[in-house]
């Protein structure tokens, strides 16, 4: 990567530290607070300073952590940058990818917390009031607050020193895989893959709602759940850039928040597929005999379940049993991973079964390779194409089917935003028929997720699958 | 073949018999029962209630219901709807060929569409026709069936005023004969045509997979070169063996048949069993909640084994183990 | 005459056909059926028949990649059936196999360093420092170039594949090798430089070899002795050119006939086999032979001819022959 592109991205990075000195948080009436006063008052109350001049007295509670922990990976990788310019050294530009994806990771960590205010992504505003004997009590406060210019700028400065440098790595190394010597499987896989347009776009597409929904509501100066009566079923306007909803929230906000939920889900219930169904179908179809035969009638047992029936019954059992809202989501991603981990199991057994009878697999026994090795190095390796294709896939199976539980109520609930339930404004129908702003965007969302999701799939099924050369 | 499908219905029995066990016990997990939330706020008194405990059977232990319920179930007999105070079974009786016709509509329209495009997406392989296609399917699975539906609802029949909001009729009508059977039908399309969007794109994919798979045989070539013209070498040799895939796909959409769209009944206020159900749940009437699912899980199987059979049928290349 | 490696005894191997609504077994296949036969260091055994006579699974049971149904091998005086998993994981070095499919019997996810090297690695028998080193070893014995170790199988073609099993084969420094149809795959002109391969390893290291396959021509070259099969049953045993000059089973003597002989004037009379091969569920009663054979005598059906020793240590399973 030449010098140019490496000091352009120091730079970078050097200014993005630099964004820890200004405002992360701006208050009406009040001072703002910069990133280094987050950072350095870790769980304690900072007094804010009252610019108008009014009586009441606020406290701000940072807890920032993550924030820190961002600041240092950023600091690891400025380290590594510097070391790589003046060095050469392709390890610790790897090194630096790593740590500025740390840093993203744990700076979308931070912006997890969610509640009635914008600020408190950092930590809480409290009111100090006096009580009957005389003792300080905090209250939560109501003063308007928004992200400021540090906060914000951090996020592009990141995400612009991690695309520049990832980039021209990435190139770097797509120029090395494109010369046709080098003909690992995977890399023939990977080359298939990247000719395919449909399956670019989409990876690209999931790559910036990731961007948007994680990190988009620090540029958003509303919250998710702060009700407005005033500002109720306004149009898409200068204000609201997809207009407000029944209870006056802001739509485009709580899309970011809803993908946040679907884009989780889609994600960990396919990881708890895989654990539990690659697991029992590997087992199953490697060892056969009678363990199989008990593990295939389990599995038929779960797959002649009637899906959604059975959701909807469980949700509604949730919503009897009075579950949190914030405990559901939980539930609902359990609900959907069990139910659809038989189907990962059958696939991975049979690819098990009809490798097993492969020669090789013979060949490996006539060499005397233990059990274990055999499975680590002649069975997972094949069967893992196999497995990725089914994953990606399965993440818009879990998308639809949770979008469709809160579609019905019986998934995540109000006033947690998913996109399924925000589709559920349709009830009124006048919102239906004369509002579909409230509607149509979450529907679409959750469209464009999984055409993505299904467009990267394909893309992999056609890479591995061997006879689809063209 | 008698053989194996005694072997197969033999086997399917601990299925059956697991799958009532999963689903008695999930919905015994639904706190409260319909009796107590009837009883609210109406003037019943304690022994009343009591009573109607009794004759429900509301407070006996769960073994018992359980196996009062499984005896009951072989004969056919799931009990009594809460809701609809009829026997379950006739309730199911009652709404499911509602379903039954819109899915119906919905399938004939999937294999009139799909197998053709599959058909000329595989011939025309890479081509910008088959892009094209190959868009389209993505776009048919990637589609929330709920809010497919919606929008057709809002385009057509909010903003065109074309077609119904919903339901099956129009309410208040008296129509026979064709004016029935016309208004029938605007009722029924636009559930109809979101039904079969949303599966016309994976059994259009199998189809130019399977065809596409025949086709590079070379008993194909071998046709080419004896000099058959294109069409017939596509339609008499290529589709023969690949409907046997298709074939078997027929088998497996038997469920779907009848087992309603849940999601898209409620949405257009069709009165069929996928409806029902739904209601069922919110309104706690377990026993057709439990006919329910043990009627789809039923349907599920019996789809599985007519698709084993239909290939055993078509395929003369299998004999069934 | 140098030690006797391998013995076998009897060997049988019966398949189990389910049948019926419960999968009862219903009869076996018939697959293997008493095969006797002994090899010594440094000695080829040929086995020859045509496809479906159980040849395959003669190799695969002696190696015990499948479980036999009776009989007894010896391999330096150890009875391989009897031994534990582990022990006869510690033996496995000495016995070998290369196999017919040169696609399939190659990890294609594997580089040719990896698969020659990992069993290896496996046994101990070298030190990952000099791993690579041992490995280009092997694989110069076997004609292929030292820079091809990070190379994978699909890069290759067939025959340079199949060298690729005999490299990992030949990798533990076996003593005995059984090469199921090796060259069955491969184009004739290959074929003879994958055989020469064979033959100069047996020279260098003293491997015997059991040599497994359909066609006579390639078997002559290789074998010291040739033993031919027809459903399950060796039907006549000898030394090469006892076999080959005076064929005394009626069957060895129609698969002799068949073979294609360039010089147009030694042309033998073709003897063409009446019948077709019978099912090995069912097995002709007495010799299995006696429905095609064109000197099937009264007795033949009714007694099964175990294998005669004739001079010259010249076997024949038949009656009347000799």
């Amino acid at each position: 990567m030449t010098r140019f592109y490496k000091v352009l991205a120091l730079l970078l990075l050097m200014f993005s530290v630099s964004c820890y000195s200004m405002p992360f948080l701006r208050f009406k009436d009040y001072a703002a607070l910069t990133g280094i006063d987050l950072i350095t008052n870790l769980n304690r109350r900072i007094e804010l300073e009252n610019l108008a001049r009014t009586a009441q007295i606020h406290v701000f509670r940072s807890t920032s952590t993550y924030l820190l922990l961002t600041l240092i990976f950023l600091l690891i990788a400025l380290g590594l940058m510097i070391c790589s310019t003046l060095k050469d050294c392709k390890k610790s530009l790897d090194a630096a990818i790593l740590t500025i994806a740390a840093a993203l990771v744990s700076y979308g960590l931070q912006l997890t917390n969610t509640e009635t205010s914008v600020a408190d992504f950092f930590g809480k505003i409290l009111l100090s009031t006096k009580t009957g004997n005389g003792e300080i009590a905090y209250k939560p406060s109501e003063i308007i607050a928004a992200t400021g210019i540090g906060a914000r700028l951090l996020v592009v400065l990141c995400l612009l020193s991690m695309a520049l440098i990832a980039g021209a790595r990435i190139i770097a190394a797509y120029e090395k895989y494109s010369d046709s010597n080098i003909k690992t499987p995977w890399s023939m896989a990977m080359r298939q893959f990247v000719r395919n347009r449909l399956a670019i776009i989409g990876a690209a597409i999931i790559i910036l709602l990731i961007i948007l929904c994680f990190f988009g509501p620090v540029f958003s100066n509303y919250s998710l759940l702060k009700t407005n009566i005033l500002t109720a079923k306004e149009g898409p306007g200068m204000e609201h850039l997809l207009g407000t909803d029944g209870s006056g929230r802001d739509i485009l906000t709580r899309l970011m928040y809803g993908g946040r939920i679907s884009l989780t889900v889609g994600f960990v219930v396919v990881v708890l597929e895989i654990l539990i169904g690659a697991a029992i179908g590997g087992v199953a179809g490697y060892y056969g005999g009678r363990l199989d035969n008990m593990l295939m009638r389990v599995v038929d047992i779960f797959l002649s379940l009637p899906f959604l029936p059975v959701v909807i019954i469980l949700g509604a059992v949730m919503s009897d049993l009075d579950v949190s809202p914030q405990r559901r989501i939980y539930f609902v991603m359990l609900i959907i991973g069990v139910l659809g981990w038989p189907m990962m199991a059958r696939l991975v057994r049979g690819q098990i079964l009809s490798l097993r009878e492969q020669e090789y697999m013979l060949a490996a026994e006539a060499l005397g390779i233990k059990d274990r090795h055999k499975i680590m190095r002649h069975l997972i390796p094949n069967v893992i194409p196999t497995i990725i294709v089914a994953a990606t896939l399965a993440v818009g199976d879990a998308i639809l089917s949770e979008s469709a539980l809160s579609f019905l109520g019986l998934g995540v609930a109000m006033p947690f935003p998913s996109w399924g339930n925000m589709v559920q404004a349709v009830r009124d129908t006048n919102d239906f028929m004369l509002r579909s702003w409230i509607w149509i965007p979450p529907g679409i969302s959750i469209f464009i997720t999984v055409l993505a999701v299904n467009f990267v799939g394909d893309g992999l099924r056609d890479a591995f699958d061997p006879k689809m050369k063209r | 073949m008698w053989n194996y499908i005694v072997r197969r219905i033999l086997q399917m029995i601990p299925i059956i018999i697991g799958v009532s066990l999963i689903i008695f016990f999930i919905i015994t997990l639904i706190p409260g029962n319909f009796i107590d939330a009837r009883a609210q706020g109406s003037h019943m008194t304690f022994e009343q209630v009591n009573h109607l405990k009794e004759l429900y059977g509301v407070n006996e232990p769960i073994h018992i219901k359980y196996l009062k319920w499984i005896k009951g179930a072989v004969k056919f007999d799931f009990g009594d709807s809460f809701t609809h105070q009829a026997p379950v079974s006739k309730v199911i009786d009652t709404f499911v060929w509602n379903s039954f016709t819109i899915a119906a509509i919905a399938f004939l329209l999937e294999l009139l569409i799909a197998i053709p495009i599959g058909i000329i997406c595989a011939t025309r392989q890479y081509s910008k026709l088959d892009y094209f296609f190959t868009i389209i399917a993505l776009v048919g699975i990637s589609l929330p069936s709920f809010f497919l539906g919606l929008i057709l609802i809002k385009f057509f029949a909010v903003d065109l005023k074309i077609l119904p909001l919903a339901g099956l009729d129009t309410p208040g009508s008296n129509y026979t004969g064709f004016q029935f059977l016309f208004d029938r039908l605007k009722h029924v399309i636009l559930p109809a045509f979101v039904l079969a969007f949303i599966s016309i794109g994976s059994m259009m994919r199998y189809t130019r997979t399977a065809v596409l798979e025949i086709i590079r045989q070379d008993y194909i070539r071998t046709a080419r070169a004896k000099g058959l013209s294109e069409k017939v070498v596509i339609y008499k040799h290529a589709l023969r063996n690949a409907l046997i895939p298709i074939v078997t796909l027929i088998g497996l959409s038997l469920p779907a048949l009848f087992a309603g769209a849940i999601i898209t009944e409620s949405i257009f206020g069709i009165p069929g069993i996928g409806k029902i159900a739904l209601d069922a749940v919110s309104k706690r009437d377990y026993p057709l909640l439990m006919g329910f699912s043990m009627f789809v899980a039923v349907l599920t199987l019996a789809g599985n084994l007519l698709s084993d059979i239909l290939y055993a049928i078509v395929d003369p290349r299998v004999k069934l183990k | 005459m140098s030690e006797v490696l391998l013995e076998v005894k009897k060997l049988k191997k019966y398949f189990p056909i389910k049948d019926g609504i419960f999968q009862r077994t219903r009869g076996h296949i018939k697959a293997v059926e008493e095969v006797s036969f002994s090899i010594s260091r440094g000695e080829t055994l040929g086995l020859v028949g045509e496809s479906g006579c159980g040849k395959s699974t003669v190799g695969r049971t002696i190696l015990r990649l499948n479980e036999s149904t009776d009989g007894e091998v010896f391999f330096k005086n150890v009875d391989i059936f009897k031994l534990k998993r582990r022990q006869l994981r510690s033996l496995r070095p000495k016995m070998q196999m290369v196999f017919q499919d040169p696609y399939n019997s190659l990890n294609p996810r594997l580089t040719v360093g990896s698969l020659i090297g990992e069993a290896l690695v496996e046994h101990g028998f070298c030190r990952k420092r000099e791993l690579k080193e041992r490995v280009v070893e092997i694989m110069e014995q076997c004609g292929l170039t030292a820079n091809l170790t990070d190379r994978y199988p699909h890069e290759f073609s067939g025959g340079q594949r199949q060298r690729i099993g005999i490299a990992r084969a030949l990798a533990l420094n076996p003593e005995f090798i059984v090469c199921d149809e090796p060259v069955s795959a491969l184009d004739v002109s290959i074929q003879a430089q994958i055989i020469n391969l064979l033959c100069e390893l047996q020279e260098k290291y003293g491997f015997s070899y059991l040599f497994i396959s359909h066609d006579l021509s390639v078997v002559r070259h290789i074998s010291h002795k040739v033993a031919v099969m027809y459903l399950g049953v060796i039907v006549e045993m000898a030394r090469k050119g006892e076999l080959y000059e005076k064929p005394l089973h009626p069957y060895t003597q129609a698969l002799l006939s068949a073979v294609p002989l360039v010089d147009p004037e030694n042309r033998k009379k073709r003897i063409v086999l009446k019948g077709d091969i019978p099912n090995p569920a069912n097995p002709p009663s007495g010799c299995r032979f006696h429905t095609r054979c064109p000197y099937a005598g009264h007795i033949c059906s009714r007694r099964v001819p175990g294998l005669r020793t004739l001079e010259n240590g010249h076997q024949v399973a038949c009656h009347f022959a000799g």
